[in-house]
């Protein structure tokens, strides 16, 4: 049975088929996952790299492996997150198996918060993964790549947690959102329309009932406006609600 | 009515074409830079009708000649190029056209990095010069920026030697360090629209490939065959 997320706080994702994929008759290589339980609530999102052959199950695996990490690593009192980064590669690592881990690499992205509250963002490979806090000011995990689109790092690639992006806050403060998105859409995003982008999403899908959401939001990213846009497209947002919402 | 539309760039993602092309006095001997400037326009036009290209192919073309290295060609969408032909002059100096390439390519106004990486290709019929036309090795050190650097290191390259006279050190050179390996291309003036041809095969299927940074040159020994397709 699945656990409601903590009070307050909601999440929602999507994912849809890339015109590339569809044309060459291929699956989503993307996926997403959001989750709950004693270990608090995340969501997950991962891009699984196109020239791997394995690269689908990788990106499935990867969301998998976050909520098998999750839980040992949230009831040890002040593990570092680290140790949490650990945890998914070898949970990964066990999940792809006997597939070879090179062989389905894929980035991962992941919010959690715990039970007390504490946020952790982490990010490994390209996407994007931003805040957007109550007052509107935005704060983007990675900055600008360095290299150029579809050159990345992920599980099956990266050999130690150092290639890991990762920030943690006391809490998730009311009205704030953070947004996790593969790069089919963090790439086309306008640099400084991101914090209304995560605003929208909230507001106008954050309302809607699951089913109309899922169905307006594939909608949405099928016909995503930048031209001749080929990528699979993968979001997840979490956001905690204003706190008078919560006595509702 | 799209909820989402206004957050999203409105151009596509671009795929770079650089050209570094030798345009020192000997390349106007034997109607070398005549066919150099028929190929490049033929290339731009093909580039200009692909219809199913995911990525937006744009050229640019920086010549090396007489006293240093100048943009002909700023970068721009091939279906808006009106090609105007080069003219030869003076020296090599090859070394300033690695230095203005590597500056270009590392200018992220220029080249956004959500562009798929660039193809940078050399073309020469003869030794790097110094801006007085003295034979000198000043490119090795320009070329160890261009390979060492962030962005200039991962573009796919191309080289071409046209004539007996091309540094076939300096080209190699140009080409070190890639997987899979890429030959010169050894060329007279007769084989330099096949270059182009080759070239413009393996842009064109990187540009409707699923994932376009991931492919590699096309095969030359089979472009007769992709082309007669």
């Amino acid at each position: 049975m699945l656990t409601p997320p903590q009070p307050g706080l909601e999440y929602f994702g999507a994912s849809v088929r890339g015109r590339s994929h569809i044309q060459q008759i291929r699956p989503n290589e993307d996926a997403w996952m959001g989750m709950s339980g004693a270990f608090g609530t995340a969501i997950v999102i991962s891009d699984g790299m196109g020239s791997k052959p394995n690269a689908r199950i990788g990106a499935q695996m990867a969301c998998r492996a976050v909520r098998d990490a999750l839980k040992p690593w949230a009831k040890s009192e002040n593990a570092p997150a680290a140790t949490l980064l650990r945890l998914v590669h070898l949970f990964w690592g066990l999940r792809v198996l006997p597939q070879k881990e090179e062989d389905s690499a894929a980035t991962c992205l992941f919010v959690a918060v715990l039970p007390s509250g504490e946020l952790t963002i982490a990010q490994l490979g390209d996407g994007i993964a931003a805040i957007r806090n109550a007052d509107g000011s935005l704060e983007i995990l990675q900055g600008e790549r360095q290299g150029f689109t579809n050159q990345t790092t992920g599980l099956g690639i990266a050999k130690t947690t150092k290639d890991w992006t990762v920030i943690t806050k006391p809490a998730l403060s009311p009205n704030a959102a953070v947004l996790l998105a593969t790069d089919g859409i963090a790439d086309d995003l306008v640099a400084d329309r991101t914090g209304d982008f995560i605003h929208t999403l909230v507001t106008e899908f954050g309302s809607m009932a699951p089913t109309a959401r899922r169905r307006a939001l594939h909608r949405e990213l099928r016909n995503w406006a930048t031209p001749n846009h080929l990528d699979d497209k993968t979001l997840a947002v979490i956001w905690r609600k204003q706190a008078e919402d919560e006595h509702k | 009515m799209s909820k989402l539309k206004d957050f999203s760039i409105a151009t596509a993602r671009m795929m770079p074409v650089i050209i570094l092309a030798d345009v020192s006095g000997s390349m106007a001997a034997y109607g070398k830079l005549a066919a150099l400037n028929r190929a490049i326009a033929e290339m731009i036009a093909i580039f200009a009708s692909e219809q199913d290209a995911g990525a937006e192919i744009h050229v640019a073309v920086i010549t090396f000649g007489g006293d240093g290295a100048n943009f002909h060609q700023t970068l721009q969408p091939a279906s808006q190029i009106q090609w105007t032909d080069m003219e030869a002059k003076g020296p090599t100096p090859m070394g300033a056209a690695f230095e203005l390439a590597t500056r270009f390519l590392e200018n992220k106004t220029e080249i956004p990095s959500r562009s798929y990486h660039p193809n940078l290709i050399l073309i020469s019929d003869g030794q790097p010069t110094d801006e007085r036309g003295r034979i000198s090795d000043n490119w090795k050190k320009p070329l160890e920026q261009l390979l060492n650097s962030d962005r200039a290191s991962k573009a796919l390259r191309f080289a071409m030697g046209i004539g007996p006279d091309a540094d076939e050190e300096t080209l190699k050179a140009f080409l070190i360090g890639q997987h899979p390996e890429i030959p010169v291309f050894r060329a007279d003036e007769t084989r330099i629209e096949q270059f182009f041809r080759w070239v413009t095969v393996t842009v064109s299927s990187r540009s409707r490939s699923v994932n376009p940074n991931s492919v590699s040159p096309i095969d030359f020994d089979n472009l007769e065959e992709l082309l007669d397709v």
